[in-house]
């Protein structure tokens, strides 16, 4: 039975005990050396967790310095410690031209003449090398020129042709079936890829727009051939990575059908 | 006085006895038995920890205590793995065959897990969960070592145990902890 094997283990733990307690009586010795062992080993443990939490804040303020370098300065609204780091040697000479404004007499025009040519000579590189990750501020396209409705084929096109801009990425071509609108997008030409894109409201209407290339340079054409009575008004906008310029004049085409409309 | 000191101060003095009689079951040796209650006093009482009352105290050391002796095999193992020479000696028989109806030195025979694994379980009534959660076994494990730790001891000792470990402990008699020194 278990109990019985029980009644034997604790039987002998009691006698072992008995023996315990003759071979190892209590005394104040005793107690000094467990408290002190004890005491030692709580110093220990203290000092390993100071030290853990060091090497924590430590690498985590390393970390974050880290970060600080790297990162972009649009992450991190304050960077006006690289701005001011930077900006240190460029105003190192404006104290010369301080005195020179604040003493109105005669030195003020000779001194402030000589100097200020010399700070801002250094500052574009200065500025300009801590941020070689800023993505550099396009300004968006302006107007398209030479914009010109003509009749198209036969079947019915229309076409517009208008002069390639150099800052442009690519066109948007608006359609109305009114002078004063209102416009809807027609299609888009990406100039890099050559890809026209038709508007969702004409995907089923033959919409193609192309760069007339070596027989006409720097032209670029538009050609639809979406059904309707009257004449087609339209207006071109160039765009790029800084957005889309403004439209063009509105112009007016008519397909060969109609040819008077305009 | 800290709080830790006086509760120190008590358990050294009231159930160090008893302790190491406890551990004197796993290590066979009173000598290496007072030694393993020193470490694992210090050890308890080495963190800061807050016991409500000296048997919760006297129980946390005697977890400990099973801990250690395990954590000794286990570093005694890989010392045994590097040094060809020890294992031959560790490997040799160790009992009489005079001491056979001794439970000590019956349990003695048994290996340090299978040992501390019925101590655990005859003397302190714990389920093999609970001997599990404290020595870092699995409960498979307990019981394969309870059964084979069973029958080596029904061997020597011409009890009548029943091997096949059930998950709550067959003792039905309640032993006066007070006497067994707790």
């Amino acid at each position: 039975m278990s109990d019985e094997l029980s009644a034997i283990v604790r039987a002998a733990a009691r006698d072992e005990t008995a023996a315990a307690a003759r071979e190892y009586p209590y005394s104040s010795a005793t107690l000094g050396r467990f408290v002190g062992d004890v005491r030692r080993r709580r110093a220990a443990g203290g000092a390993m967790l100071a030290v853990a939490s060091l090497a924590v804040v430590g690498m985590a303020v390393l970390g974050l310095g880290q970060l600080w370098q790297t990162a972009p300065p649009a992450a991190f609204p304050s960077p006006p410690v690289t701005s001011s780091a930077s900006s240190v040697p460029s105003t190192t000479p404006s104290p010369t031209v301080v005195p020179s404004t604040s003493s109105t007499p005669s030195p003020a025009p000779s001194a402030s003449s000589t100097p200020t040519p010399t700070p801002t000579k250094p500052r574009p590189p200065t500025t300009a090398a801590p941020r070689p990750s800023n993505p550099p501020v396009v300004a968006a396209p302006g107007p398209v020129t030479g914009v010109k409705g003509y009749t198209g084929g036969g079947s019915g096109e229309t076409m517009v042709n208008w002069d390639q801009g150099a800052d442009a990425a690519g066109y948007r071509v608006y359609r109305s079936d009114l002078p004063n609108g209102p416009f809807v997008k027609a299609a888009s030409f990406d100039v890099a890829t050559g890809k026209t894109t038709i508007a969702p409201a004409f995907a089923n209407d033959y919409v193609i727009i192309g760069i007339y290339g070596e027989v006409v340079p720097g032209v670029l054409y538009y050609v639809d051939a979406i059904p309707g009575d009257g004449p087609n008004y339209y207006k071109v906008a160039a765009f790029n990575s800084g957005g889309e310029g403004p439209p063009s004049a509105v112009v007016c085409a008519w397909p060969s059908n109609n040819p008077s409309s305009c | 006085m800290a709080a830790w000191q006086g509760l120190l101060e008590e358990l050294v003095r009231d159930r160090r006895s008893a302790l190491i009689g406890y551990a004197a079951l796993l290590t066979g040796d009173r000598g290496e038995a007072e030694d393993l209650v020193h470490d694992a006093i210090v050890r308890t009482f080495g963190r800061p920890r807050s016991f409500p009352s000296l048997n919760a105290a006297d129980a946390y050391v005697r977890r400990a205590i099973a801990s250690i002796f395990i954590d000794r095999v286990r570093s005694r193992r890989r010392w045994l793995v590097a040094l060809p020479r020890l294992v031959a000696e560790e490997a040799a028989p160790d009992d009489d065959a005079a001491d056979r109806l001794d439970v000590r030195a019956a349990l003695r025979t048994l290996p340090r897990r299978q040992r501390t694994c019925v101590v655990m379980r005859f003397y302190d009534d714990l389920p093999v969960a609970d001997i599990g959660a404290a020595l870092g076994l699995s409960d498979g494990a307990v019981k394969r070592y309870l059964s084979d730790g069973i029958h080596h001891l029904n061997a020597a000792l011409g009890t009548a145990a029943n091997p096949h470990v059930g998950d709550t402990p067959t003792a039905d008699v309640q032993v006066n902890r007070e006497v067994s020194g707790r």
